[in-house]
């Protein structure tokens, strides 16, 4: 289960981190060829706009995953191990329902901006396929979470905060 | 109930939620979720929440914040970093606290073109922290340093915030970047006193070497520095250049980090895992803080906190300073839960009238709402830089609250200079609108 | 309330929220925000709109998604800010269409829309309606260190522009390019782009005509207009009875045309702040000039053509109407 979570995580980060360097390189491409050859790239920044979607929200499952998200650690931290695990479940209970919701309605809007053809304006790549990229995000991220409730509630879990402070 | 009640118990049960370590992004979600929920009913509350994360994130502008945090991981994943201390140590390192210092200078040349503040003190962060740690420089202090240090850029031009400002306000965009300037200076030269001061108060917080180096030595350290200013030379250069706008900027100034180490053959393969491993974890947490922050701001929008807020003051009837009392206190509050753009859009509208009937100089007002926004962000309860800082440095949110607390004295003295005499951002500027 | 709280019962006044992506406080929202007002004493308290200006209620881009899920009951739009979503309706961004000034391109769009029932149904299958439309004002082409006269000096050039303008620029050899207000400055100032295709109020709002020192008019019409249509939500518009869809219909004409004069206000008052400024050269191109540029923009224009023929929308026909409608 360990293992499968990892992986879970990992090659959705891995693809959001690879789009980060395309969006650099086109980014680049862009600007070389306007600056040196008067000859920008159609529509790169409507390209850039979509893919800093992917790479920006793939990662959120592994940031779960390896207790990266910002906290305040103050009150918190200066508890013993066991008030620590009652605040960790309660975080992990909102963060769960939310990534819940959050990936429903993402869900929902990707059918309905593809209904209604949004797209960008001079390539006209639809955004549809992009709100799913949240959706599914927000997925792998409550998948995350419910592996790490279980694993808090059996006192297995790795990464749980309570090792910190 | 009426909206702006709930936007108030909206803000304390924030607070609260934060402080029971939900995680911040996800605590303003949720609270920014319900609240919305109660106000508007759920079928708008759920178009809402669908539609932000997509909406909020597919931005130009937000686009470079990543970019630039990959520059500054490859500066310091390759090590070009720690070259860039060494040479700094050669020539400031018997300076107490110097390596403090320029690291602030650094910052602030940075965030100039980066514009954006927590990108500046994490990129800078994850460059001179641990270089600061191994000269022996107390964390705390080296963490306030990086962190204060990114505020000081979103005064120094080109300023998108001075940008929006002067779109709202109707006053001249090269003005205001003119007027900012000064300031800015200011500011970097207040934080270099407070490091002199610290660390004459406190020698082992920021040790110096006892070595000493003949010049020789030191024009001989210079080559280590070289692609490092190199690639900031880029980044900058860029911009003033007209190679490319400073959006562009964090695209041109990871490739050029990129090919500068491998031309230096600092970047192989492991280096550049790390990298991306680093880049891709301080994306995520960012990305999805911020998508919670607009979430939380939408609600705070239809629960007419800042209208309230922003009519009262415009209602009181204020004279010149009472009123200027008041925004300071409204935009230090407004700085521990918005960003600085939100805040502009949503009170410069309304509070602008009363500014004008006042006779303020809208200029002047500009600099100072900016710097006010500017101290928000890095001040207790809520400071999304300190945040942001902690997260990325794995160092607590206390700590670095604590390690801030010189600088941000600084940063009310500098205030009231800024407040006192106006002629320090109007000078430049050429006075009038 | 909302939607959903004012559906609850008759008790309450319905409540509508108007959004709108210009800033408060300035002419065009003030005089928005206070005809909306009035709304509340014409139905006797039955209907209250409030007013979300810089767009605090839905970002942008997403406008159009916003109005037809119901984020806003009514909302400024101009067409293609939501790209997609209008095909036909495009025909009013076409460049070149030939009107002779602001106020016959407000009936000339106005006649278009009662004329012509494809427009209104482009809104309406996304549950959608246009209660009025207006142009925005006339584009020029606006430069920093030249005087463009004709389509062949446009080689080379870097232009901000959009749409079917930036397909049209690009086809006379110049680099279109699309970017944020918040770039808009420094790139002209940089050089990064060396003009702006847009009405005269823009640089004089963005401090850009600090920068753009060169102004080719096409005559008193323009090179091509931006379209405004102000939009309800069908749901919350069928909540109101017929009595008070005449009032708030007829206060959104009222602000309909208002916002022309003002527009054509702030527009002398851009002349005015050039002339003040000084060191600004503005040509307006003879007809013969205009033709080689309208010739120059038709390649753009049949593009738009074939592809709204190809989704079976009457593209030619409508094209046809409105060019001859300008003429006249
Ligand atoms: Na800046
Ligand atoms: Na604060």
């Amino acid at each position: 289960m360990n293992k499968f979570i990892k992986w879970f995580v990992s090659i959705p980060a891995i693809v959001a981190g690879s789009v980060l360097i395309l969006i650099m390189l086109l980014t680049t491409l862009d600007v070389i060829m306007r600056f040196f050859f008067n000859a920008p790239i159609t529509g790169s920044s409507e390209i850039t706009q979509r893919f800093i979607i992917v790479a920006g929200f793939l990662g959120i499952g592994w940031c779960a995953l390896n207790n990266q998200h910002i906290k305040v650690d103050i009150l918190v931290g200066k508890l013993p191990p066991k008030g620590q695990k009652v605040f960790t479940i309660f975080n992990y209970l909102v963060v769960g329902i939310i990534s819940a919701l959050i990936g429903t309605q993402s869900f929902k809007q990707a059918a309905l901006v593809k209904k209604m053809h949004v797209q960008s304006q001079l390539l006209g790549i639809p955004n549809f396929p992009f709100y799913y990229v949240v959706s599914v995000s927000y997925f792998i991220l409550f998948i995350t979470i419910l592996f790490l409730l279980v694993m808090t509630i059996l006192n297995k879990n790795p990464e749980v905060e309570d090792h910190e402070s | 109930m009426s909206p702006e009640l709930i936007g108030i118990i909206g803000i304390v049960v924030l607070l609260v939620l934060i402080f029971m370590r939900v995680w911040i992004g996800f605590a303003m979600t949720a609270v920014g979720l319900v609240g919305y929920w109660i106000l508007e009913g759920w079928t708008r509350t759920a178009v809402m929440i669908g539609t932000e994360p997509f909406s909020q994130i597919s931005d130009l502008t937000l686009a470079t914040i990543p970019l630039f945090v990959l520059m500054g991981a490859v500066i310091s994943n390759t090590n070009l970093g720690k070259d860039l201390f060494e040479t700094a140590s050669k020539w400031i390192g018997s300076i107490r606290g110097g390596l403090a210092s320029a690291t602030v200078l650094a910052c602030a040349a940075f965030a100039a073109v980066c514009g954006h503040t927590s990108a500046t003190s994490i990129t800078m962060g994850k460059i001179a922290l641990p270089e600061m740690k191994r000269y022996k420089y107390n964390e705390k202090f080296a963490a306030g340093a990086c962190t204060a240090g990114g505020t000081i850029g979103i005064m120094i031009p080109p300023s998108i915030a001075f940008i929006l400002y002067g779109l709202i306000t109707q006053v001249s965009i090269g003005k205001l970047f003119l007027a900012g300037f000064i300031p800015g200076i200011l500011q970097a030269v207040f934080y270099m006193a407070t490091i002199m001061i610290i660390t004459r108060i406190k020698p082992d917080w920021g040790p110096a070497t006892s070595q000493k180096f003949t010049m020789k030595e030191k024009l001989g350290s210079l080559k280590l520095s070289g692609p490092v200013m190199l690639i900031f030379l880029i980044a900058i250069g860029g911009i003033y250049l007209g190679v490319f706008t400073p959006t562009e900027a964090g695209a041109g100034g990871a490739f050029a980090a990129i090919i500068i180490s491998l031309i230096a053959k600092r970047l192989k393969w492991p280096q550049f895992k790390g990298t991306m491993l680093e880049t891709t974890m301080m994306t995520g947490m960012m990305i999805a803080l911020m998508a919670g922050a607009y979430i939380f701001q939408r609600f705070i929008t239809v629960s007419k906190v800042p209208f309230l807020i922003s009519d009262s003051i415009a209602a009181m009837g204020l004279g010149k300073t009472q009123f200027m009392l008041v925004v300071v206190f409204f935009y230090l509050f407004l700085g521990c839960f918005m960003d600085i753009f939100g805040a502009i859009i949503l009170t410069i509208p309304i509070i602008m009238p009363t500014v004008n009937a006042l006779g303020i100089n809208p200029v002047w007002f500009g600099v100072i709402v900016v710097r006010l926004m500017e101290i928000g962000l890095i001040t207790p309860p809520l400071g999304m830089d300190v945040f942001t800082f902690s997260g990325a440095m794995k160092i607590p949110t206390g700590t670095v609250f604590r390690g801030i607390a010189p600088f941000v004295l600084a940063d009310f003295l500098h205030l009231m200079l800024l407040l006192f005499i106006p002629q320090l951002s109007l000078f430049l500027a050429g006075g009038g609108m | 309330g909302g939607a959903e709280g004012a559906s609850g019962g008759q008790q309450g006044p319905i409540e509508l929220k108007y959004n709108d992506f210009n800033s408060s406080g300035i002419g065009i929202t003030m005089m928005t925000e206070k005809y909306l007002n009035e709304v509340e004493t014409l139905t006797e308290g039955r209907v209250k709109i409030t007013c979300y200006f810089n767009g605090s209620l839905i970002k942008y881009p997403e406008t159009f998604q916003g109005i037809s899920n119901g984020v806003a009951d009514i909302t400024y739009y101009m067409i293609g800010g939501t790209p997609g979503v209008h095909q036909l309706n495009e025909v009013f961004n076409l460049p070149f269409l030939g009107f002779k000034d602001s106020p016959s391109a407000l009936r000339v769009y106005n006649k278009m829309l009662e004329d012509y029932p494809a427009l209104q149904e482009e809104n309406e299958q996304y549950n959608v309606r246009a209660l009025a439309i207006h142009p925005m004002l006339p584009f020029h082409l606006h430069m920093t260190d030249k005087l463009c006269r004709t389509p062949a000096d446009m080689k080379g050039e870097k232009i901000l522009a959009e749409g079917h303008n930036a397909v049209m620029f690009s086809d006379m050899g110049a680099s279109a390019m699309n970017m944020g207000p918040q770039d808009w400055y420094t790139s002209l100032q940089r050089n990064v782009v060396n003009g702006h295709f847009t009405h005269f109020v823009v640089p004089m709002e963005f401090k850009t005509d600090e920068l753009l020192k060169y102004h080719t008019m096409f005559g008193e019409g323009g090179g091509g207009n931006g379209c405004i249509v102000y939009l309800v939500n069908l749901d919350s518009w069928n909540k109101l009875t017929p009595e008070d869809q005449k009032i708030v219909g007829d206060v959104f004409q009222k602000i309909n045309e208002e916002a022309v004069t003002l527009d054509l206000g702030l527009q002398e008052k851009a002349f005015a702040s050039l002339e003040a400024q000084g060191g600004h050269t503005i040509v307006t191109l003879t007809p013969a000039e205009m033709e080689l540029w309208r010739k120059a923009a038709q390649p753009a224009i049949n593009e738009w053509i074939e592809a709204t023929e190809s989704k079976g929308l009457p593209g030619k026909r409508i094209y046809k109407a409105i060019t001859e409608l300008a003429a006249q």
